[in-house]
């Protein structure tokens, strides 16, 4: 049975997240996503392309991304490219997963003595 | 696209790679390559073969996991272990009780492991380093953990001290038996830990763990201490599916 509730995926595994990440930009392809990841973690994270395409097939498996078509001022003689957007499962997943990751890191800085974002000193 | 000796290496070396995995997406990942290649020179050829080491094998898994067999090649394939592993044993020495046994228990645990594989596979995608499992949390899930958890580091120091003095005629009947008895107490303390996320794998894995204890009717203790894991494990874990088929 495929998970219907972005909760069914939680916790995302880091690379599922950054890709997420990455294409909530909008639609991309496999080099853009690789290279906004890469820009995103300040170089901290290099997806290699048989990491990328296999969390991009989990992905579209889970429904969370989908193939579309590309940009329209896209360079015709260029080589054929595949494009990536999430959907909107994926866009719900990617808001809850981040709002996990809000809490865990108000918790943690609450827990440390730091005061919360938002909160007066 | 550009050619160069390590770059077509690189695409020989796509055929690593599933074959409808290499269908889907091999033109994409050579051109990933070599754009790769292209803009970070040095670095770019560490990337891609960092990446083979680490993409092969888990495309591969997952390949594994998610392939449905017909229920002949399943039949098959238990019969043919279950038969060596009897006759390996026989051959160690382990004599034919204990052969017909370990086949048995062989078979049983491939049936499960085969009957859990999307869960399995869902416990992998689903694997997350950085959220460590706390010991507390693992021995403090249920009333019956800790007598689980003492189960479990008790056969495998039982494996480590005992096992291979006493379990087999022979070194290699001895080493065979040390190997069963320490598998069974990871199977109970890898059961516990993987019950957190996965609530019917885990359970599954300590049932399989505790088996063995449970057979051994000669003695009075492990068969009642496996008896009360046994009820523990499955009362928690039908309870806890009702309220998560409740909540749904």
């Amino acid at each position: 049975m495929e998970p219907t509730r972005p909760a069914d995926l939680q916790p995302l595994p880091p690379a599922s997240l950054h890709v997420l990440v990455a294409l909530s930009g909008g639609s991309r392809h496999g080099y853009a996503i690789m290279s906004e990841v890469e820009e995103l973690t300040d170089g901290a994270v290099t997806m290699g392309p048989g990491t990328l395409y296999g969390t991009l097939k989990r992905l579209d498996r889970a429904g969370l991304v989908e193939e579309c078509d590309g940009p329209p001022d896209i360079d015709p003689g260029g080589p054929q490219r595949r494009y990536y957007r999430l959907t909107g499962f994926g866009q719900r997943v990617l808001d809850a997963e981040t709002a996990r990751l809000r809490n865990l890191l108000r918790a943690t800085q609450r827990s440390a003595g730091h005061p919360s974002p938002g909160t007066a000193s | 696209m550009s050619r160069s000796p390590d770059l077509d290496s690189y695409r020989w070396l796509l055929w690593l790679y599933p074959r409808d995995f290499r269908a889907d997406f091999g033109g994409e990942i050579a051109l990933l390559a070599t754009e790769i290649v292209r803009d970070r020179g040095g670095r770019g050829r560490l990337i891609l073969a960092l990446d083979l080491l680490v993409a092969v094998p888990r495309t591969r898994w997952e390949q594994i996991m998610r392939r449905q067999p017909t229920p002949t090649q399943l039949v098959i394939t238990l019969v043919t272990l279950a038969t060596s592993v009897i006759v390996l044993t026989v051959v160690l020495g382990l004599g034919p009780v204990g052969a017909v046994a370990a086949g048995i228990l062989t078979a049983l645990a491939i049936a499960l492991a085969i009957g859990q594989r999307s869960q399995l596979a869902r416990s992998l995608d689903r694997t997350d380093p950085i959220r460590p499992t706390s010991v507390r949390a693992v021995v403090t899930q249920a009333w019956w953990a800790p007598i689980a958890a003492a189960h479990g580091v008790l056969t495998l120091v039982f494996a480590v001290l005992i096992g291979l003095r006493t379990d087999g005629p022979t070194l290699a009947g001895a080493l065979v038996g040390t190997a069963v008895t320490l598998a069974f107490g990871a199977a109970v303390l890898g059961g516990l830990v993987l019950r957190l996320s996965r609530p019917v794998v885990g359970s599954g894995l300590i049932l399989l763990g505790t088996v063995w204890w449970g057979m051994a009717f000669w003695m009075v203790w492990p068969p009642l201490i496996t008896a009360v894991i046994w009820i523990g494990v499955i009362a928690s874990t039908v309870s806890s599916q009702r309220r998560t088929t409740r909540t749904a």
